[in-house]
């Protein structure tokens, strides 16, 4: 598989763009990138196409320059909050947003999240089902006029209620009502209760990419990878059975957000570099 | 200055040598070894002679030495406490006199010895009958203690509340208790040893407690990180310890003894990739510790 690196957390948290001569000099090749109203501004409500561009481009000729290939370009959770509670026509314009920084970026996949709900109620599921496809018809058009492909990750569970898009059958069936290919994070699928190993196995070929991370049982906030709940033997026994030309993701902004106040530590930033780095290898099956 | 320590039990699997155990450990920045003198973790070193006991730990001592560690800290067995089988008291102490003779031999300046911590003693209760207890036992191993020039810390411990199914306070798990019992032993051989996952779980702010006991009681460390609900021991920064605050502490009160990892956990999640990926992991270790100990 290709070990991707998330690079949100060295783009936004260490020095911007230059952060990714670190990403290269890791031995990364592939990177995602995350678009937020949080860090790039309220670019989906307020820019121009012209804003777009001149903000998202030199981002792009930068990944290239320096001879990483962006995977995917990923929405940020921000922008999800704000889709659930717009109007019709302002959730038009965020998805138009979205999808055209994913262009002006230089990628062909967008990655994007079923609906959530905050609040566990009995009809969670089919609320979160209407609102998925609602939000999901106006992305899937206005990426088809760019040539942009879509990606969709697993839902999470909320509280006792499943949220449409947590099964691995229902995953599958957004792929292929979106003709989408599926990413899998596998703590949403543990707090789903579904066995990561099978959930791979069931996704089988429509495997876009498999989110490297893990989480403490107690709590639900992803974690540094093979240290937590998930069994990563089974995991990476499945992954071997997957598409290899799948992305396997390292989700360094979890682990890093739990040493953001030893952020400027350089010893700490190069041993955790490294050893997620190994990590990411072993799991995609490169070491 | 704060001085990096850690167990060993990173090298599982990894088919190292000691001699190679202990250089690993140095060359990522440890200096100290806490070494277990509890069963299973050493030699049987229960049925040794006075003699055959100093020249296997002489023998472990000079093996770290020459890899640039050295024990900082040892560990006691931690079933001296009888439970419903009051007829091995005298099994169990005699086996804790083992074991800080071993710590002298290691050179080791201090040895963990958990306080006893009968069943009656949870939240509030059974303070005096604790302490009874605990000052004939340590009182016990005091002439031992001198005799072999090692000091006892006495560490926080955490109970277990079966009708809330919840962790709580027990036998030493606040400062004030910890101190009361070092003043009311009146030695120089009586420390004490903070475990910050037993503080969390024991219902007290690990922070509070470095301020509290200060560097006059505080002078070794059971360094790891927990969820405030189980005994998880990982590393730290991985649950919910705040360790700038921690690392904070330790400098206000001019701590100069060791930031000593008992967070041997994470390794054995590591499961067959052990070999691949533990000595990166006791990098970050290392790294982590000094990140920590270097907030002022």
């Amino acid at each position: 598989m290709k070990l991707v690196a998330q690079s949100d957390f060295f783009i936004k948290h260490c020095g911007g763009i230059e952060s990714l001569d670190r990403v290269k000099k890791i031995g990364y090749e592939y990177i995602s990138y995350t678009v937020s109203d949080r860090y790039d501004e309220p670019f989906t409500t307020q820019w121009g196409d012209k804003e777009l561009e001149e903000y998202f481009a030199p981002i792009g000729n930068a990944i290239k320059e320096r001879g990483l290939k962006l995977f995917y370009v990923e929405v940020g959770g921000d922008i999800y909050n704000d889709l659930l509670t717009h109007t019709t026509e302002a959730r038009t314009k965020m998805c138009l947003q979205v999808v055209k920084a994913c262009k002006y970026l230089g990628c062909d996949t967008l990655a994007i999240k079923p609906a959530k709900v905050n609040r566990a109620t009995a009809d969670a599921w089919e609320i979160t089902k209407n609102m998925t496809y609602q939000i999901f018809d106006q992305v899937k058009a206005e990426a088809d006029k760019y040539g942009i492909k879509l990606a969709i990750t697993n839902n999470v569970r909320c509280g006792g209620q499943y949220l449409y898009g947590s099964e691995p059958e229902e995953l599958l069936e957004l792929c292929e009502r979106y003709d989408a290919k599926a990413i899998i994070n596998p703590s949403s699928a543990f707090v789903a209760h579904e066995r990561v190993g099978r959930f791979i196995s069931k996704v089988g070929d429509k495997l876009f990419a498999f989110l490297i991370n893990d989480l403490e049982s107690s709590n639900k906030n992803p974690f540094m990878p093979m240290m937590g709940s998930l069994d990563y033997a089974t995991i990476i026994e499945a992954l071997k059975g997957a598409d290899q030309n799948a992305g396997a993701v390292m989700m360094c902004t979890p682990v890093f957000n739990r040493f953001k106040q030893f952020v400027d530590h350089q010893g700490l930033n190069d041993s955790l570099d490294t050893l997620l780095y190994k990590m990411g290898m072993v799991i995609s099956g490169n070491l | 200055m704060i001085r990096l320590g850690t167990q060993s039990g990173f090298c599982g699997g990894l088919g190292l040598s000691e001699a190679e155990v202990y250089k690993a450990m140095s060359d990522v920045g440890f200096v100290s070894v806490d070494y277990s003198l509890m069963a299973g973790y050493t030699a049987n070193i229960w049925k040794m002679t006075d003699e055959e006991l100093k020249n296997y730990m002489t023998e472990r001592k000079n093996v770290m030495n020459a890899n640039g560690i050295y024990a900082g800290q040892t560990h006691s067995p931690m079933d001296a406490y009888w439970g419903k089988h009051p007829e091995t008291k005298e099994a169990r102490w005699k086996a804790q006199i083992q074991a800080i003779k071993a710590a002298s031999y290691l050179d080791s300046p201090y040895i963990v010895v958990h306080p006893l911590t009968p069943p009656s003693r949870i939240h509030k209760r059974g303070y005096d009958e604790a302490k009874e207890l605990n000052m004939e036992y340590y009182n016990f191993l005091k002439p031992y203690l001198e005799e072999y020039n090692v000091k006892a810390a006495i560490e926080n411990m955490y109970g277990y509340d079966p009708i809330l199914g919840r962790m709580c306070e027990t036998t030493c798990s606040t400062a004030k208790e910890l101190i009361d019992y070092v003043d009311t032993l009146n030695s120089d051989r009586f420390v004490v040893c903070l475990d910050v996952g037993h503080s969390a779980l024991g219902g007290q702010d690990p922070v509070s407690m470095i301020y509290e006991l200060g560097n006059k009681y505080l002078h070794v460390t059971h360094m790891h990180d927990n969820n405030y609900l189980g005994d998880n021991h990982m590393m730290a920064g991985m649950g919910k310890l705040d360790w700038w605050s921690i690392g904070k502490a330790l400098n206000d009160i001019g701590y100069e003894d060791v930031f000593n990892y008992e967070a041997d956990c994470p390794y054995g999640r590591l499961g067959n990739y052990r070999p691949l990926l533990s000595l990166d992991l006791l990098k970050v270790y290392a790294e982590v510790g000094k990140a920590i100990v270097s907030v002022k």
